[in-house]
Parts: C-alpha cells; structure tokens; sequence
C-alpha cells in the first residue's frame, strides 16, 4: 500500500495551479484534502504522473454572499460546510449532508471540490448542489472560467464534466425557498449511504416539490407539480424514485419519506435553500 | 499491606502506551532492508514460470525469490495444535497432514497467497520491483464453497486430502431420541475475524558471533511460534530467539504460525543482514487468517414441557486453504454446544473442509459462538413451538446449584472427562433477567427509538471452558537494583499482563506493584512456554508466576542462611512487607539489602568488574504450572436492540452480560476483556463478513467493505461478574477473556427477531437487513 512513483508539485496560487495542470498532462491529478485519492494513491488503482497540491490556496478556501448568492470555495473543508452560519441560515440542507460525511477528522481534511470532482455515487453534497440548483465553478488556462449546473456536472459514478485542464473554484449556491430535509440510510455512522435522499418542499403550490436521492446508483433527480400540494408531493416524488433495479429500491423510497418528514419538522425554520 | 490482587490499580503499561511511546513492531524497523510478497491474484492455478529479472534490475533491490527456491531453504509450516490423544480416541478425531509453503511452490491455492518475496531498501521500491516480477499461471479448478469441495470428484485443495475434509469428530453420550417433541435448525455464522488495530509483522537480525537469528514478531505466541519455525528451518533452537515487542490486539489472528515468519529468518540468516516487513491492511485483509465460516445443522429433542431430551448437531467449517489449529476449532465446536444445560443425550458430528479461500486459524471463541448460536437460536425456536418464553424454556433446562459441578459425560480435548465446575448457572439467568426487567423499556423506547425503529429483547447463555492447558512458565528474578523482572510465555495483546502478573508477583514477594517489571514474553528469557490464547494466561501464567515468586522467596531465604548464618538458618524466617525478620529477633532484611549484598558478593567474585553482568538477575526463579484441565465459565447475555423495519438495519442499545467467572485478579481488566468481547459480537452479529465471488476472489478487500462496529455501534453495556473461585488453581482464576464475544451473536439475533414481533428466525450472522425489512 504505497503510492507508484509520481511527481508531486505544490501551487501556491489558483494562476500557478491553473498553470501546472496544464503543463503536467492528461494524467496528472489535483490533491486536495487527500480523503479519497490518497487511498487510491496507496492501493495504485490511481497512478497519475503529477500530483498538484492545492492544499494552501487560501483564495479558494473562503466563502461569502455577493449578490444574495452564497459562494463556496473548492478548498472550504466539510466541517466549515456543516458549520459556517452562513451556510447553516441560508442553505441548511447543505450543512446536513456534510454532516453525513464520513467522520470528524475525515470531515477536517476532506475538501468540497474534492468530494464534487471524486463524484461517487453516494456523494452528500453532490446530492444538495443538485437539490439547490446549485452551480459549478471550473477554470482552466486555456478557456477561462466555464459554469456548469450541479445537476449537469456528473455524468456518472466516478466520472465528471471536467476536462484534464480543468479544476473547480466555487460553488454557487442560489437563493430558494420552501423547507429542505435531508435522510441517509448507511450500515454504520458515517458509512457511505446505502440510500440518501435531499427533498426540497415549496411554500407555494405553484412550485415543484424537488427531490434528489443517492447512493447505490447514483444521483437522482425528479421534481413534481402535483395538483393538491406538499402532502401528496411526497408520495409522488417517492414514487417516482422508487428504483425497481433491486434491493436498494425501497431503501431509496424510505429515505426520501423521512427526508420529507424531516423537511416537514423543520417547521417554521424556514431556511432559503 | 493491601494485597494488589483483587484490586483494579492503574494499568502499568498504560501511562507508556497512552504517551505514544509504545514500542510495537513498525518502530523497531529502522534502517532494516525491507520485503514486500507478490501475492496470487488466482485462488486456484499452477504457477508455470516466475520471472524476477525486471524485478532484479529494479532500483534498491537485493534479492528477489520465489516458491521454489525457498522451499531450499526451509521445508513446510505443519499444523500446531492437535487434541489429546484420549479425546481423539473417543471421538474418532482425525486429521489430514497439512505441510504449508510459507511461499507457494508450483500451484496457488488462494488469492494473496504469497508467490515470490522481493527484498530492497525500502518499501516503496520493494512494491515498486513487486509489480515487475512476472508469473504466468494455469487457471485450475477450484472449490469455493464447502458443498463444492464436499461433491463428488471435488478437486483437492492439498495432496493427501481427498475429499477435502481436513478433520472429523463425533461427541455421542446415549441414544438421542425420536421424540415426543422435535425441533430443526441449519444456523451459519460468516466468515470474520479479529482484524486488530495493528496488523502483523516481522523483523529478522542476523547475528554474526552466535551464527543465530533473532525474530521479533508481533504474535501472541512466540514460543510456538520458534518450535514451528525450527522445524521447518531444520535449525536447534539455539540458532533462534523469538520474542514480541508491544502488540497492537491479536484476538487469535496472530496466535497463528505464518509463512511471513519463516520468509524473514531465511532472509536474515542468508543476507546477514537486518529484514523486516509490516504487514499492511491490504495484505492483512486477504493474507491474515480468517475465522468462523460455520455452519450447524441441528436438532433438539423436547418433553412437551420444554425439557431437552437430546441434542444432535452437524457442524461443517470452511477453513479456507488451511488451518493450524483445525483440532482446536473442530473440539470446541462440539464441545461448547451444549450449554449450562441438562442434555441427557447428544450426538455431535463435526467436519473442517479445505477450500480455495484465505486460510482461517482461531478467533476470539474459537468455534464457542457458533455453537453457542446454533443451540440458543435453536432454543428460541422451540420456545417458539412450544409457546414458552424463551426465558422459561432456559430456565426448565439450566443446570441449577445443587446439581454443580455437572459432569457433561464428555471429554475435553485435553483428555479430560468435562466437568462443569461452576457455582449456579440458574442464577445467572436470573440475574439477566431481573436486570433487563430493572430497565425502563418505555423509557428507551421514547428517548432513544428513531422514526420506524422497534425495540427487541433477546437472551442468550454459554459455558465456556478456559485456562487450556498444557502448561505455562512463569519466572521471577531478584535484580541488583532491588527490584524483581517477571516473565512468562503469556505476553500482552492488551490484556494487561504487565499489571496482573506485577500484582500477583508483588503479593508473593510483599513489595509495592512498582518495584516489579513485566517483559514481554520471549524464547531467550523463558525457554519454554506456551501463549496468550483461550482464556489461559491468568489461569496459568498467574499461578505459573505465583509460584516462582514464593520459590524466589524461599530461595532469598536460602541466600540469607548462607550470608548470615546463625538463626537466619531455621525455618522460621518470616517475610512481610518490611522485610525478612526472624520471630525472635528485631534484625531485618530488606530485599535492597539482600540485593546490594549478593551484588557486592557477585562483584568481588569478578575482581571487581561489573562488567556484562552489571543488571543481570542475582537470583530467579522458574515455575512451570500444569492445569489438571480447564476450569468453565458461564454467562447469561441479553441484548436490547433497535429495528428499523423499513430499511432492516439494527442498532444494539444495551447489553447485559452477567458472567460467573472466577476470582477477578483486576476487576477493571476483566470488565474491559467482556466489553471488547461484546463489541466484537456486536461486530460479528452485525457487519463483519470477509466475502468471495464465485471464483473465490475476495470482495471485501478494505476497510470500506469490511465492516467494523465503531464506536457509535457498540452499546451501552451493564456488566455483573459473580466470583466463584475456581479450584483448578490455586489463585481461583478463570479465563475471561472470551465470554463477552461467545453468546452475543445469538442474543442480538434473538434480539432482533423479538423487534419483527417474531415475524423472522434469524440464522445466520452477520444479520441480513433484506430479510429484517419488513415487505413493502
């Protein structure tokens, strides 16, 4: 369980890891907090020439509102995630499932562009970027900044829109309404999730009830309008992500119900996200 | 003075092992020349050609061999353990010779077996070259589960074993009977094991003067473990030391024999040079022995009122590739069935059955929970028939006070007829229940259920025989400093022995805990000596240690005689916590007196010099103990679980263990040995389970599949331990450290079936949520 040899370089700024990944080629990798491709790394499934170490890019390990839109940086650790007051008033569902991540030390080193550009299926925050409609930030020397919806940025387990170039510089969060809950299912605390699901609830009828599940399978996403409100909402938006692919089936229906009964607890703490 | 025994002082290892100055295995390497193992990627195939040349031109690489040039140098590992002779004749218990390649020659019989060792400077380019020998294999056919290997035409895993089944017994007592009430069960517990904190490793040094190797393993049995090795190296045993440093838990894992130890004395001896390789958790996972994988078929035969009339069970272990203590697992399966039952007559037949999987040793019960789990689920499911609680239906068949010690008609594989020699069984389920019944389940219920969850309560009992002989050695040496070394062949995984054998010795020489120091077990201090393992090392390292310090006393005394003469040489010399003093005299001597003299004695003799005897001990003592045969245990568990029956899984809430043991020499430690028993039940019950695919490919190759309980999984715990001296030995001890993990697994099943309303009979650990989730 030792890393293949490799060539590790450290930027110092965004230009200069921007600069890096494009000069070190398709195979080299950005090391960020190191949770999930350092093991990787020891057990040689990940063999890339170059490792770019953006671990001290203090300029992308902030986060702010600028416009009413809330602003995350790549580096911002999961524990900030889940416990920033900025976060935890205007996007709750977003500081609970970086609180399912993993545990304490893993949730102190492990980054959100990070666990965005690791994309495993049973990603937390994916789940809440898409639930939120959030953005994706990414820049590259040769084409600048480009954004990319949450709900467009995966395209499957393991594998995302980033080109070799590319590295992910914030994450855009917009302002919403309605009551947010979030449910993991997992065999142990801080597993990853047999079944997860985010559910967004709308004030108005007018708005779609939204929900994202994940884990075995992936993210889903299903948003519905239905005719009598929040109440049948749920049922439908369960319905719909009821997967008949196998055992994880009623275990996504499950997760989905009590995210919803968790959104509904929530109550008159109404968060924007 | 307070005697130490009996009390629960600060542990003496802890202020060391807290600090971070433990020294265990990986900080003793150093600058040694480092090895890494290309392993089989196939779990079976021939080996056609093995081509190291890449390998060998590889940076920092000095060696490089593969099976067939090992096997040059050392002949084959055999099994360590074999019953008595009397228990093989009364149970017919046979063996196929088992002779392992410590690196494989020719064929592979599992995945991570090792197929050639590279030795470099360091790891990293010892894995590096690992990747650049080239192995070109022959798929053969394999078998991958015991109904592959038992069917007709199987392929042999080993030569000289046909059939595949590597060991058989039959434990019968009268004729079991048809009827009038009859119950059936098939239980299995999975395959899992101790997986401690630390993995293994070894260090091999070379030295030059005594052309001797000196091993260093991090093992709970080094003693063995020399033996084994000097069998197969064809080496007297003065060309070889083995001793432990500090070890990280063992749980059975390392009371093992591996080829690892062997690959690093050939290397040491031939390279003269100092090797070592730490094992990783990789390795670990596919290489370090497995345990359980068992499966019962069984059948209780009832009076219409719940009493057992007979008992029969039909156990087939998959032990993998091999197994060194094949008699040990095979005996205490068969035996542990029973429980502190009445079963007038039994009928138990067992098989271990080689397959093309990672070879599988003891662990932590050693074959007691899967009987123990066969027989109370088999309880519950005639409890159920009979429509008895299963509380009433134990409690019509536990064995009672007045009928203790109970003698089973069985003998133990000592060779010795199996008596219980407890105080009151009944009581103990008693207790149990009078402690779940004190808890407010209403209460629980409300604080502590989560959305969808139910609440279960189920039982479980056992007997467990501990404190297996043959032997242990305990040693005890007066130093020039005045203080006293103790060491045995039992040496700590964690347990302790660095506090409980100080209090046992202290006691005897009447001096404080601190003037005693605990080594580490070690074949160049205690030539012989057996292990930590099956709940023995207070039960014979304590009196082993016991007796040496009182034989160190009558021979301080016999030292006294000669410096002092006159009335120091009678038999009236007395020690307490002052010092030797003589009844009608006010003259004392103090051990430090006693030590400066014989010193000064020593250094005179020499000419003055202190030279290379300056700490070595000025006089010692050694005490073999030789249990008659083990001393039983016995317990009743209940576990309180969570269900959620949407989603199947199970969190365990509490648990009572109420556990009759012996004298406790340190209350604390026993507790803590039942608590980590219990969460490795917990373990067991719910998560662990190392899995195959159909061609035998290990599935659970980290610490992301394999799952182990953390510290959010193992319950809150009340713990009663009824002291019942044992007579088996004269301190009263019993082993304990197995009864947490023995009767869990089946508790927390009944637990869990107790949480569907008995909509489920859960048989098989770990508990399968898609069968708890209730239809939907």
């Amino acid at each position: 369980m030792k890393p293949a040899e490799l060539a590790y370089l450290r930027a110092d700024t965004r230009a200069e890891a921007l600069d890096m990944l494009a000069e070190a080629g398709q195979d080299a990798r950005l090391l960020a907090g190191g949770q999930s491709l350092v093991p990787m790394l020891n057990l040689r499934i990940a063999r890339p020439s170059h490792l770019i170490d953006i671990g001290r890019l203090a300029e992308l390990n902030r986060l702010g509102m600028v416009d009413g839109e809330l602003y995350i940086g790549a580096l911002v650790r999961h524990h900030v995630v889940a416990e920033h007051p900025l976060i935890t008033r205007t996007a709750p569902v977003l500081a609970e499932a970086a609180r399912h991540i993993g545990h304490p030390a893993i949730r102190h080193r492990g980054t959100l562009a990070g666990s965005l550009a690791h994309a495993d299926p049973s990603g937390e925050l994916q789940a809440a970027a898409m639930l939120l409609d959030a953005t994706v930030l990414v820049e590259s020397r040769s084409a600048g900044t480009r954004e990319v919806p949450a709900r467009e940025f995966v395209l499957g387990p393991y594998e995302t829109v980033l080109e070799a170039d590319e590295m992910i510089t914030w994450l855009r969060v917009p302002p919403g309404g309605g009551q947010t809950g979030f449910y993991e299912i997992a065999r142990r605390t801080g597993d990853f999730a047999l079944a997860g699901a985010a559910v967004r609830l709308p004030d108005r009828d007018a708005e779609p009830a939204v929900a994202v599940t994940f884990g075995a399978g992936g993210h889903r996403v299903a948003s519905v309008r239905p005719p009598d409100g929040p109440d049948t909402a749920a049922g439908t938006l369960a319905a719909l992500l009821q997967d008949d692919e196998g055992e994880h089936g009623p275990l996504r229906r499950t997760a989905v119900e009590r995210a919803v009964l968790a959104a509904r607890r929530r109550g008159g703490a109404r968060g924007h996200g | 003075m307070r005697r130490l025994v009996g009390t629960s002082v600060a542990r003496r290892e802890d202020p060391r092992l807290l600090r971070g100055e433990g020294a265990f295995l990986a900080d003793l390497v150093g600058d040694a020349l480092q090895f890494a193992f290309v392993r089989s990627p196939r779990a079976s195939a021939s080996i056609v050609r093995v081509d190291a040349a890449k390998a060998l031109a590889s940076p920092g690489v000095v060696t490089v061999l593969d099976g067939r040039t090992f096997a040059r140098m050392a002949g084959p590992l055999l099994p360590i353990y074999l019953p008595d002779p009397r228990f093989a004749e009364a149970t017919g218990f046979q063996t196929a010779p088992l002779r392992v390649d410590a690196i494989a020659v020719d064929r592979v019989r599992y995945v991570g077996e090792p197929v050639a060792v590279v030795v470099a400077t360091d790891r990293y380019l010892a894995e590096d070259a690992a990747e650049r020998v080239e192995v070109e294999y022959r798929d053969l056919p394999g078998v991958y589960t015991v109904a592959d290997a038992l069917a007709e035409g199987a392929p042999p895993v080993r030569p000289g074993c046909e059939g595949n089944v590597a060991a058989s017994l039959r434990l019968a007592k009268g004729t079991v009977p048809e009827g009038p009430v009859v119950v059936e069960g098939t239980y299995r517990v999975g395959r899992h094991s101790g997986v401690p904190l630390e993995t293994r490793g070894v260090i091999a040094d070379f030295d030059i003067e005594s052309m001797s190797v000196h091993l260093i393993t991090s093992s709970q049995i080094p003693h063995h473990v020399r033996t084994a090795l000097c069998k197969a190296l064809g080496w007297p045993r003065s060309d070889l030391r083995v001793s432990v440093p500090d070890v990280g838990g063992g749980f059975g894992t390392k009371a093992n024999i591996y080829g690892e130890e062997l690959v690093a004395c050939v290397l040491a001896r031939y390279l003269r040079r100092r090797v070592a390789w730490v094992e990783d958790r990789a390795e670990h996972l596919v290489a370090t022995a497995h345990s359980r994988d068992r499966r019962h078929s069984n059948r209780l035969v009832l009076n219409y009122d719940g009493r057992i009339l007979g008992y029969t069970d039909d156990f087939v272990v998959d032990i993998g590739a091999h197994n060194f203590w094949l008699g040990g697992v095979t005996a205490n399966g068969a035996i542990h069935g029973l429980g502190p039952y009445r079963v007038p007559s039994f009928d138990i037949t067992g098989r271990a059955v080689l397959t093309n999987k990672t070879p599988t040793t003891q662990y932590r019960g050693a074959g007691r929970p899967e009987a123990c789990f066969a027989m109370e689920r088999l309880l519950d499911r005639a409890a159920s028939v009979l429509g008895l609680s299963p509380v009433e239906i134990r409690r019509r068949n536990v064995i009672g006070a007045g009928e203790l010690p109970y003698r089973v008609g069985a003998t133990y594989h000592d060779g010795q007829p199996i008596v219980y020699d407890g105080g009151d069984y009944r009581e103990l389920l008693d207790r149990c229940v009078a402690e779940v019944e004190r808890m407010d389940l209403d209460a629980l219920s409300r604080e502590e259920l989560r959305d969808g969850e139910r609440l279960g309560t189920g039982y479980a009992m056992f007997t467990e025989g501990t404190g297996l002989g043959p032997f242990e050695v305990g040693r005890v040496a007066l130093l020039p400093s005045g203080g006293f070394e103790v060491s045995s062949g039992a040496s700590s995984s964690g347990q302790g022995h660095e506090t409980t054998l100080a209090q046992v010795a202290a006691d005897e020489l009447r001096v404080p805990l601190e003037a005693v120091e605990v080594t580490h077990a070690d074949t160049g201090i205690t030539g012989e000596g057996i292990g930590s393992y099956a709940s023995r090392s207070a039960a014979n390292a304590g009196p082993a240690v016991a007796a040496a310090a009182a034989g160190l006393v009558d021979e301080a005394k016999r030292e006294l005689a000669r410096l002092y003469g006159d009335h120091w040489r009678t038999d009236e010399v007395r020690l307490n916590e002052f010092g030797f003093y003589h009844p009608d005299s006010d003259t004392k001597v103090t051990w430090q007196e006693l030590a400066l003299a014989l010193a000064e004695e020593r250094q005179d003799a020499a000419g003055g010099s202190t030279a290379g005897s300056a700490g070595a001990p000025l006089i010692e003592r050694e005490h073999t103990w030789r249990p008659r045969t083990v001393t039983w245990t016995a317990g009743a568990h209940a576990a309180v679980v969570a269900l959620d029956e949407d989603t199947g899984l199970v969190r365990v809430l509490r648990y009572i263990a109420v556990d009759e043991g012996g004298r406790s020499l340190h209350p604390s430690i026993v507790k803590g040995q039942v608590m980590g028993g219990v969460a490795q039940a917990v373990g067991g019950a719910l998560f662990e389970r190392f899995e195959f695919d159909p061609s035998g490919q290990p599935l659970t190759t980290t610490l992301m599949d394999y799952l182990l309980p953390s510290t959010t999984d193992v319950p809150r715990m009340r713990l009663a331990h009824v002291e019942v001296p044992s007579g088996m030995n004269p301190l009263g001890v019993r082993g304990v450290g197995e009864s947490g993990i023995i009767p869990g697994y089946a508790a927390i099943a009944s637990a869990a079936d107790d949480a569907t309303g008995g909509r489920t009979h859960m048989d098989g650990t770990p508990l399968d949520p898609s069968v708890l989730r209730r239809p939907r």
